[in-house]
């Protein structure tokens, strides 16, 4: 009986943790910020949490909203967001079983950025990044969009780093 | 009897359907890439209604870039539909008691405003206002949903008649 208990946690708490597509990348400390860019997002709803994850990388010196003024250097957001829930029956199943039946839900997310100078792009990223968790009543859904998310931003903001494309800040 | 349930069971899930219809607006040309904005929702429902709008404004193709948020530079619309008022606590409770069945009419009132600002400077605002009697019941067509799409087909046609914003 004990064995069993023992063996159905571990399952539990073994096959709920998150799974990501895109590895989590090592954002270097001790370099020099990049320079001012300007964010816009196709997305209005999540604009704002899309920029917050940028600032979160500590690559750039500031990310605003808008297009920013001649000369300045601008990315442009695209992304393709699929959720993927169970079918209905099976939602209903989980509320039957007071939500003790884990769930399968997923995020697909797709995002392109395309970097910019004066109208002139400089070069496009494109990553995805599937989210992946079984979500029952102790441990629900949230947090998975975030972290969705924010594997996207810092996998661009290394990306970035690493291709020189945009000038780095010198230290004032 | 199993076929007039699932008959009813159809009707009453259309009857009731309060998704935005598309807008009666097409637009020829895209405006240059600027944010829209709306007041942060007070719930899950605003939420999700607040999806709806951005959904059918997008499908206008009057705009080829949505962003969000303030901006120092470039336009930015302000899209407010709060005000107004729906059914009052009593019908709602009343229709619910009775499942939708009996009707009880209730008056209600849509508003929209729209707001127009480039580098953070108000260029012009519009004002929209529906109102009519309706009842909740199922069988009668919901009015107040058609009346939001509406506001916004009319928002959209001002936009475009103004010309206040550049095409791409």
């Amino acid at each position: 009986m004990n064995r069993l208990m023992t063996l159905s946690a571990l399952a539990l708490l073994a096959g709920c943790a998150t799974t990501n597509t895109l590895p989590e990348r090592e954002l270097p400390d001790g370099k020099a910020y990049l320079t001012p860019i300007h964010v816009m997002v196709d997305d209005p709803l999540n604009a704002a949490q899309m920029r917050n994850q940028l600032r979160e990388t500590g690559v750039f010196r500031s990310v605003e909203a808008g297009m920013g003024k001649p000369g300045d250097y601008s990315v442009l957001i695209r992304s393709n967001v699929q959720r993927d829930m169970p079918p209905f029956p099976l939602l209903l199943l989980s509320a039957a079983t007071l939500f003790l039946m884990p769930l399968s839900v997923s995020i697909d997310t797709t995002t392109e950025f395309s970097l910019q100078q004066d109208g002139k792009a400089l070069k496009q990223y494109r990553y995805r990044n599937v989210t992946h968790k079984y979500s029952w009543l102790l441990d629900g859904m949230g947090g998975m969009q975030e972290q969705n998310g924010s594997r996207i931003a810092r996998a661009f903001a290394q990306d970035v780093q690493r291709d020189g494309v945009l000038p780095e800040e010198t230290a004032q | 009897m199993i076929r007039i349930s699932l008959l009813t069971g159809v009707l009453l899930l259309s009857g009731c359907g309060t998704a935005l219809k598309p807008l009666d607006y097409k637009a020829e040309r895209a405006y240059v890439p600027m944010s829209v904005t709306m007041p942060p929702p007070a719930s899950r429902f605003d939420q999700q209604k607040q999806r709806e709008v951005i959904q059918v404004l997008r499908d206008t193709g009057a705009f080829s870039f949505i962003d969000g948020g303030y901006s120092k530079t470039g336009y930015s619309l302000l899209v407010d539909q709060r005000g107004g008022k729906g059914a009052g606590v009593l019908p709602a409770v009343l229709g619910a008691l009775t499942l939708l069945t009996v009707p009880i009419p209730y008056t209600y009132e849509r508003q929209l405003h729209g707001a127009l600002y480039k580098d953070g400077e108000l260029l012009k605002s519009y004002a929209y206002k529906r109102g009519g009697w309706t009842a909740t019941t199922w069988y009668i067509p919901m009015t107040e949903p058609r009346s939001e799409s509406d506001m916004l087909g009319e928002l959209m046609r001002d936009l475009d008649h103004d010309r206040l914003i550049p095409y791409q």
